[in-house]
């Protein structure tokens, strides 16, 4: 039944994800002739300011419009597969179609996640080769070894901590983060849709709470790790008398303490939100 | 007659609002039954406590003795008084959608249906008029070889004509061992097709009686019993 619900999910999500990444990719083809055209000018007239203004201005332009293209993509396939998509398909009139299949409601959450998670992955990884189309050119790709190199010794550098495994786990949290805001939100709608009247309104609600709870727990823990770090008299120097008078073992520590509290606050928050999600839509369902 | 549904002390409040007051109804297989009663009385509440949309505050639902859930909804064909389909799908889509997810569909039966009453399986919803829509519902729901179908409110917005045709279909459609639960306030139009009526009002039961009980006993049609039992 997951698989059915997966597919049928990717069916009605593609509708819209696929052409507005097409749109993306052919503006970034456009945009990547226009660049052509202007490292090309051969035309260039010292003397003609109007001219040579006039040309400067057209290229702001474009670019802006580019980034604000990029930005539009990215808001979009965001707010649509964790918002949109999610709340018309189980808490409108769709929702009488949806949970009256022979489905669990967690097969129901795993199947929107699944497709949410893919699209939103994919959505960045695109925006990412867009940039990437429309930048290169033949130094970028000579030039290309030297900055992975400074990247990855940068890396070790300043987070005293092997490039490599640094940034594995920076790539696993951020895909642990994507998976978990995204049933951060079906836990908010599912709350908010739970009530008899103004359910965006206390959708919403329910998001700000959130917000100000993680970020008091953040701040809380900032404040802990940061005191723990690098204060002389602090709190890992008292406790554990580790790290004294050393920057690099401090920064290491650091580095792994935030990742650490990072992973293991997303995976707590997204499986309490999976569980909220889940029990407010099997028990506390509410179609108008 | 073997039982299908069985509600014990069935309840249901939304906040301070009783809308199913401690029910105690038992529904056999192979019945034709009206559920009916005045807007606000807990029909399309009891509807959906047994497709699993609500959850009861109080007391036990069973349909083949389990609580409603993924293995009930199975066999329950469900059509809610709302058209709950994505505008841009298809009727082609929606047949696709209902042979992945039901096991009981019949896609045979549901394009002949359609055929009957001129949809265009090409159509979409988007181009299709409220009725034509409510048709092409009703028709995925008996499509389904169930062994309840709950229809809330199942004509009242398509022509007269295409309601005997479905009201046909209903009667023609299921098999002996199926129920159908129709809530409906046209009451005089579904008479003929019933044989059993549960007359709610207010969360409360008022009275479960046979169609033929009630012409023989009260002598009168359902619809003018109806009217009597609920006068304003």
């Amino acid at each position: 039944m997951l698989g059915k619900l997966i597919k049928h999910e990717f069916k009605a999500i593609n509708r819209l994800m696929i052409p507005l990444h097409i749109g993306l990719l052919a503006v970034t083809v456009v945009g990547r002739f226009y660049v052509q055209f202007v490292m090309n000018r051969t035309h260039i007239d010292y003397t003609n300011t109007s001219l040579r203004m006039w040309e400067g201005l057209m290229d702001v332009m474009l670019i802006s419009a580019y980034v604000i293209a990029l930005i539009a993509v990215y808001i979009i396939t965001w707010l649509y597969v964790s918002v949109l998509r999610p709340r018309k398909n189980l808490f409108t009139d769709e929702g009488y179609l949806m949970h009256t299949l022979p489905a669990s409601t967690s097969e129901h959450i795993v199947s929107k996640l699944v497709v949410a998670s893919v699209w939103r992955i994919a959505d960045i990884l695109l925006i990412c080769l867009s940039i990437f189309i429309m930048v290169v050119n033949k130094y970028i790709i000579q030039d290309f070894g030297e900055f992975w190199h400074e990247l990855w010794f940068g890396f070790s550098y300043i987070f005293d901590v092997p490039a490599g495994l640094g940034m594995s786990a920076f790539l696993l949290i951020e895909l642990i983060s994507i998976v978990s805001s995204l049933l951060i939100f079906y836990a908010c709608i599912a709350i908010g849709h739970s009530f008899n009247s103004h359910r965006i309104l206390a959708s919403i609600g329910v998001f700000v709470g959130y917000n100000i709870i993680n970020n008091l727990i953040s701040s809380i823990f900032t404040a802990i790790v940061g005191v723990g770090s690098f204060g002389s008299s602090s709190f890992y120097n008292v406790f554990f008398g580790i790290g004294y008078n050393n920057p690099y073992v401090n920064a290491a520590r650091y580095f792994w303490l935030n990742m650490g509290f990072a992973a293991v606050f997303s995976l707590v928050m997204g499986a309490a939100a999976f569980v909220l999600a889940n029990h407010f839509m099997s028990r506390w369902l509410n179609l108008e | 007659m073997e039982q299908l549904l069985n509600c014990q002390n069935l309840t249901k409040r939304y906040g301070y609002k009783t809308a199913l007051d401690s029910i105690n109804l038992t529904i056999e297989r192979g019945r034709i039954i009206g559920l009916l009663g005045p807007n606000g009385s807990g029909k399309t509440t009891l509807i959906k406590l047994i497709n699993g949309l609500l959850t009861p505050t109080d007391g036990l639902l069973l349909i083949n003795g389990m609580a409603p859930g993924p293995e009930t909804k199975k066999v329950v064909s469900y059509l809610p008084e709302r058209t709950y389909f994505n505008s841009w799908m298809k009727v082609t889509d929606i047949l696709d959608f209902f042979c992945d997810f039901y096991a009981d569909f019949d896609r045979n039966r549901a394009m002949e249906m359609l055929h009957r009453l001129n949809i265009n399986e090409k159509d979409r919803l988007s181009t299709m008029s409220k009725g034509t829509k409510e048709k092409v519902q009703l028709i995925m729901v008996m499509s389904r070889d169930a062994d309840l179908y709950c229809l809330d409110e199942p004509i009242g917005g398509v022509d007269p004509a295409a309601r005997d045709y479905i009201l046909q279909t209903i009667i023609t459609n299921y098999n002996e061992r199926a129920t159908v639960l129709i809530s409906t306030h046209l009451i005089s139009d579904i008479e003929n097709v019933l044989d059993d009526v549960i007359f709610i009002q207010n969360g409360h039961v008022r009275l479960t009686a046979s169609v033929d009980e009630i012409r023989e006993q009260e002598g009168k049609s359902v619809d003018a019993l109806f009217r009597e039992v609920f006068r304003c």
